[in-house]
């Protein structure tokens, strides 16, 4: 079942200057998202993340296009009732305890001063912030307060949350601890929106990435399937003498690591099996051979490099 | 449901502030004052004499002194330090961070705008309210005159806030800016409607040219009225007969225009 479908969405903002030129954040942009799933939006500074997920929300309004969030046209604002949003750089009112802050976003998102309690009581518990709770945020840390945010984001139970840049300012236990907490919640059905600059992090925990570059669209797909295996097969050995590197750079066009690693690339298993014969004629021990992957992160800067 | 959860939030935001406190202490200092100068011997020897008088000119002699309380000056004083406590509430949700959770709630545009000002503006009426009947208390216990109809400056007073504030909402809305949109206000409170209002008596004694008395005039209907309505409160306190509701009227609908478009602007406005 879709969640999220959008169709040639486009989003136009007045220059800031004196020219006409509009900027043009988001260019025909369509995609969905499945329930169930974490979806990852990823993309350089500036390519229109954001204001998609604004546009998503409600916050900015769309220059063209079609949306629909549970198969409700946006403009019904009833399904905001089933959604849960961690802004960036959120800003909850300094003067107000955690506490607090989690009775007011919890009213607003319509629910009772009873359910409230409760459920502020078991997120608390659930990101360690239970004896921070009656402390005002000013006095709370960068970490403390993505914490807070992200139990806000869930009070409401949602069917659909909305993570902008989750892990930011959290140390690596904290970031694990989040991971854990997004996948148990995918286990529990629900479907997550992330925007994360992290790639690695992505990488673990996204099953659907799109790449957003210039406000298009630029690739997206399954994690496993864009960041598919490469031609590049490592290997470590035992040390290589200088004429058989000769060789291997010459015949081979390896790239050399060092006296005992290198990189040999090939679409052809039979030049592979040639390469090892010819290590085992030179009484070269191989200690290990790896195909190597490509890393999100690596696909994702080529990508927008040969894009720019 | 939503709008107590924006009362609650406006009313935490001014305790916290501490808003409330250094406006209950101005009151307080005010009441102080107040009561010092009602315990002096030259006003116990004023009160006797009007009393041997008889009891109507002693009771009128009440009556104008509780509306010489709503004078000119402490009106302005006590506007004033409202229009400045209230300056801060919409350019503070139209923060970034803030205003994005609070749009991603299942929330109108309009309850936002709506609720924002009506929780403003009772709070104003608490204020007012605690003012006003403080006041009037400790006058009718000194004089044992209880007269009832001064507290409708409470009401009336309201409303003058409330018109006010949905103008300093506006150009909160549109120019997210605490400083600013108190400046416009002031200015609109004193000079601008202050001369409006004796335009007639005042200033066209010096001003001949009829193009500037009409433009006098054009601006005079199109902006609200305070200190018409000021006047209005008093005489309807002292009993005296309405001319014209026109003030009240007008007024009114500058304050619908000015929550319109603000409702308009807040709904269109991308964050």
């Amino acid at each position: 079942m879709k969640i999220i479908t959008t169709k040639n969405l486009s989003k136009e903002y007045p220059s800031k200057s004196f020219s006409k030129e509009k900027i043009l954040a988001l260019n025909n942009f369509s995609f969905e998202v499945e329930s169930g799933e974490i979806f990852g939006i990823l993309g350089p500074n500036g390519a229109g993340k954001t204001t998609l997920i604004k546009i998503l929300l409600g916050i900015t309004h769309r220059t063209d296009g079609d949306i629909k969030i549970f198969d409700k046209e946006i403009s019904d604002e009833s399904y905001k009732m089933k959604i849960g949003y961690l802004p960036e750089n959120h800003k909850f009112p300094n003067y107000l305890t955690g506490e607090q802050v989690l009775f007011f976003f919890g009213k607003l998102s319509g629910l009772t001063g009873n359910e409230v309690r409760k459920r502020s009581d078991e997120y608390l518990s659930l990101m360690d912030m239970q004896k921070w709770r009656k402390t005002k945020i000013k006095k709370y840390s960068k970490g403390m307060m993505q914490r807070l945010g992200l139990a806000q984001s869930l009070l409401n139970n949602p069917e659909l949350v909305f993570l902008d840049e989750p892990t930011d300012g959290v140390d690596p236990i904290g970031r694990k601890e989040i991971r854990d907490i997004l996948n148990n919640l995918k286990s529990q059905g629900k479907t997550i929106f992330l925007n994360s600059h992290l790639l690695s992090e992505v990488e673990l925990i996204c099953d659907r990435v799109a790449i957003l570059n210039k406000g298009s669209l630029v690739k997206s797909g399954r994690v496993g399937e864009i960041t598919s295996a490469s031609n590049n097969f490592k290997f470590v050995t035992s040390e290589i003498n200088e004429k058989t590197i000769n060789d291997l750079l010459v015949s081979y066009k390896a790239v050399i690591h060092g006296k005992n690693e290198f990189i040999y690339s090939t679409v052809n298993i039979e030049d592979l099996n040639k390469l090892i014969d010819f290590l085992r004629e030179k009484k070269i021990l191989i200690h290990s051979l790896n195909r190597e992957k490509d890393t999100l992160e690596n696909m994702f800067i080529n990508l927008i490099e040969s894009q720019n | 449901m939503i709008f107590l959860t924006l009362l609650y939030s406006t009313f935490k935001e001014a305790f916290e502030k501490k808003i409330i406190l250094t406006i209950f202490l101005l009151i307080a200092a005010v009441i102080l004052l107040f009561l010092s100068f009602i315990n002096l011997d030259s006003i116990e020897g004023l009160k006797e004499m009007l009393m041997m008088s008889g009891d109507e000119s002693f009771r009128d002699a009440i009556i104008k002194f509780e509306t010489n309380l709503i004078n000119q000056f402490s009106f302005m004083v006590v506007f004033c330090l409202l229009l400045i406590m209230s300056a801060s509430f919409i350019p503070t949700i139209l923060e970034k961070g803030n205003i994005d959770l609070l749009l991603s709630k299942p929330i109108s545009r309009k309850k936002i705008v709506l609720g924002k000002f009506i929780s403003v503006v009772f709070l104003a009426f608490i204020i007012i309210s605690l003012l006003v009947s403080v006041i009037w208390f400790i006058i009718s216990i000194k004089t044992n005159i209880w007269y009832f109809p001064f507290l409708t400056a409470i009401i009336w007073f309201t409303f003058i806030f409330a018109l006010m504030y949905s103008f300093e909402l506006f150009i909160g809305f549109v120019s997210q800016s605490t400083i600013l949109s108190l400046l416009l206000t002031l200015f609109l409170l004193f000079p601008v409607t202050a001369l409006l209002s004796v335009r007639e008596t005042m200033v066209f004694s010096f001003v001949k040219n009829e193009t500037i008395k009409f433009v006098f005039n054009f601006i005079f209907y199109l902006l609200p009225k305070p200190w018409d309505i000021r006047e209005l409160c008093i005489n309807m306190i002292e009993g005296i007969a309405i001319d014209s509701w026109w003030p009240v009227i007008s007024s009114g609908i500058f304050m619908l225009v000015m929550l319109s478009l603000s409702v308009y602007y807040f709904s269109k406005k991308d964050y």
